[in-house]
């Protein structure tokens, strides 16, 4: 086996640290700049006075306890979200009168950004964990909505008959055919939902309530610690590609997204 | 119009002291009758009719094959049998029934296998369908083990059905429609995209889960061998829209042979007769 041979066989075997490789070189040649003087950006610092900060943190037990909050509400607003998005998706793309009816709603709904809620929910509810539901429930069940919809709208013409011939009630046809057939669309909508509702909580959390990650980020930034908020921020980013990982890795259980 | 007795005679042969299985009861086909059906279809000048004024009736047991030019209404014909489509005149009546519904007793077996077979259900699971929420469990598992039997498949049960051959996920289908004990089998080119080995392996298959089960059995093709081979009469489609352009018998005896059936000289007769009658359809005169 040639020496390229051996490499591509170990990149394919561990996908995810092949994956890393242009990340590190980055974060390598960051850390170079510093060290060698090469560039020392103001209000920025090198990666190990990041590493060394996010130790820090977590020794005291602050980034535990903000990582957990924020992760804890983004899932219950995820949770809430999904469960609505997928029924009413359901709903929506079974009955052709329900989606006349609900169209143009949707429609504008789901281009509304979520963050105009923001002052509406301030003024209503305050800011508080509630709050943060409320908002990132909003705003996450458009994706999971819109492509539960569509998912039902492809589900191909011969299922339907198939159904039919079967002589399946209609709540079978919904279970066993319909949801399984668009189960595949609805995760993509899922995933996404799971990424606002992520980026509603934080901005909640930093204009308003400050508590979780959010309002750490925030607090470094009145502090002017300029590691503490990149500390912050690389932790956010590791606990969203947690949360997308943990979903997808999820969704391998999920025989209805099998496809042959 | 030929009178056939098939199913009776040909289940003495098996193993008759064997469990009393009651749905399989030979000789319990239902009878069809279409009367001066016509079925329109959405087109993009308004409705195009597809069928018009087509008349035949199938005693109960018999095997009828449909043929016809591509396009010429042999799906439409049998979705309206099996109350998939809404006739705009006339009507179809099954079993003493008019049909409005996918009516009782009938299975039907769609000509696109793959895309009726749920490929997140394993095979037995998709044979179950049908039948769920109908039957208690044990005797469920029960009958897709049999169905599974008889078509051979009963090693697959566990498995996916896009990991089978094609010739095999169209056995699974045709499983899945004699899970129901049809009185009534509406087959829809269910050889029409295998290979001619496949086929005919299938076709033997299928003549004997039709001795054994006496079913009455409807069956679109458009090869003229498998027409013949399989059926007792012949019903020819043909014109725009289409009507039943000829009604040829099969004179042949069961159970049939694919090499010594096929050599038989009413065999060739027949198959020539059916061969005409397709090229000289009432659309096909002045072109
Ligand atoms: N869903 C549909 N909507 C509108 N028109 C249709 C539809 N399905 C078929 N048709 C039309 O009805 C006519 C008959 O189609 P059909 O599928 O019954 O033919 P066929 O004899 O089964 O052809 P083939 O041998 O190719 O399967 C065709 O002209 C076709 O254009
Ligand atoms: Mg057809």
């Amino acid at each position: 086996m040639s020496r390229d041979e051996r490499w591509s066989t170990l990149l394919a075997r561990y996908p995810v640290a092949a994956g890393l490789v242009v990340t590190s070189l980055l974060v390598l040649l960051w850390q170079m700049s510093w060290s060698l003087g090469w560039a020392r950006p103001q209000s920025s610092s090198p990666p190990s006075g990041i590493v060394a900060e996010i130790a820090d943190l977590a020794r005291n037990g602050a980034l535990l306890q903000q990582g957990a909050r924020t992760i804890g509400v983004t899932v219950a607003s995820w949770t809430f979200a999904v469960s609505i998005g997928l029924c009413l998706g359901l709903l929506v793309g079974m009955s052709r009168t329900v989606r006349r009816f609900t169209f143009s709603s949707i429609e504008f709904m789901r281009c509304l950004p979520g963050i105009t809620f923001v002052p509406i929910i301030l003024l209503i509810v305050g800011f508080s964990v509630k709050g943060e539901l409320i908002l990132g429930t909003i705003g996450s069940i458009w994706p999971v909505l819109i492509f539960t919809i569509a998912g039902v709208r492809s589900v191909p013409h011969s299922y339907w008959e198939m159904a039919r011939s079967l002589q399946m009630s209609r709540r079978d046809t919904l279970v066993k055919v319909v949801a399984p057939a668009s189960a595949a669309s609805a995760f993509v909508g899922m995933r996404i939902s799971l990424g606002v509702s992520m980026l509603l909580v934080i901005i909640m959390e930093m204009v308003g309530t400050s508590a979780g990650l959010g309002g750490g980020l925030v607090f470094e930034k009145g502090a002017v610690n300029v590691e503490g908020m990149f500390a912050y921020l690389f932790v956010i980013g590791g606990s969203a590609v947690a949360l997308n990982m943990a979903l997808q890795a999820a969704g391998k259980h999920v025989p209805w997204l099998l496809r042959g | 119009m030929t009178t056939v007795s098939v199913g009776n005679g040909s289940a003495s042969g098996e193993l008759a002291g064997k469990d009393g299985a009651e749905g399989s009861a030979p000789g319990s086909g239902l009878a069809v009758q279409a009367v001066s059906l016509a079925v329109d279809l959405p087109s993009k000048e308004g409705k195009r009719s597809v069928l018009r004024d087509v008349t035949f009736s199938v005693e109960p047991g018999e095997f009828v094959g449909i043929v016809g030019p591509s396009g010429s209404g042999k799906t439409t014909l049998l979705r309206a049998l099996g109350g998939l489509v809404r006739p705009s005149a006339g009507k179809v009546v099954i079993g003493g029934l008019e049909v409005s519904a996918p009516p009782d007793g009938t299975g039907i077996v769609f000509q696109n296998y793959s895309s009726v077979l749920l490929p997140w259900r394993t095979v037995g699971r998709n044979v179950s369908l049908g039948l769920e929420g109908k039957l208690p469990r044990p005797e469920i598992a029960a009958v897709v083990d049999e169905v599974l039997t008889m078509v051979g498949l009963l090693d697959y049960k566990d498995e996916y059905p896009w990991r089978l051959s094609g010739g095999m996920q169209q056995r699974v289908q045709i499983a899945r429609a004699l899970s129901l004990k049809p009185q009534l089998l509406l087959m829809d080119e269910p050889f029409g995209s295998l290979d001619a080995m496949t086929r005919e392996e299938l076709q033997d298959s299928l003549q004997t889960i039709y001795s054994n089960l006496g079913s009455t059995i409807i069956f679109v093709t458009h090869d003229i061998d498998e027409v013949v081979y399989l059926c007792d009469r012949v019903l020819v489609l043909d014109g725009t829209p289409a009507s039943v352009a000829d009604m040829i018998p099969v004179p042949l005896p069961r159970p049939r042979d694919q090499i010594y059936t096929k050599a038989d000289a009413t065999y060739q007769d027949v198959r020539r007769a059916v061969r005409v009658a397709i090229h000289s359809g009432p659309a096909r005169t002045g072109g």
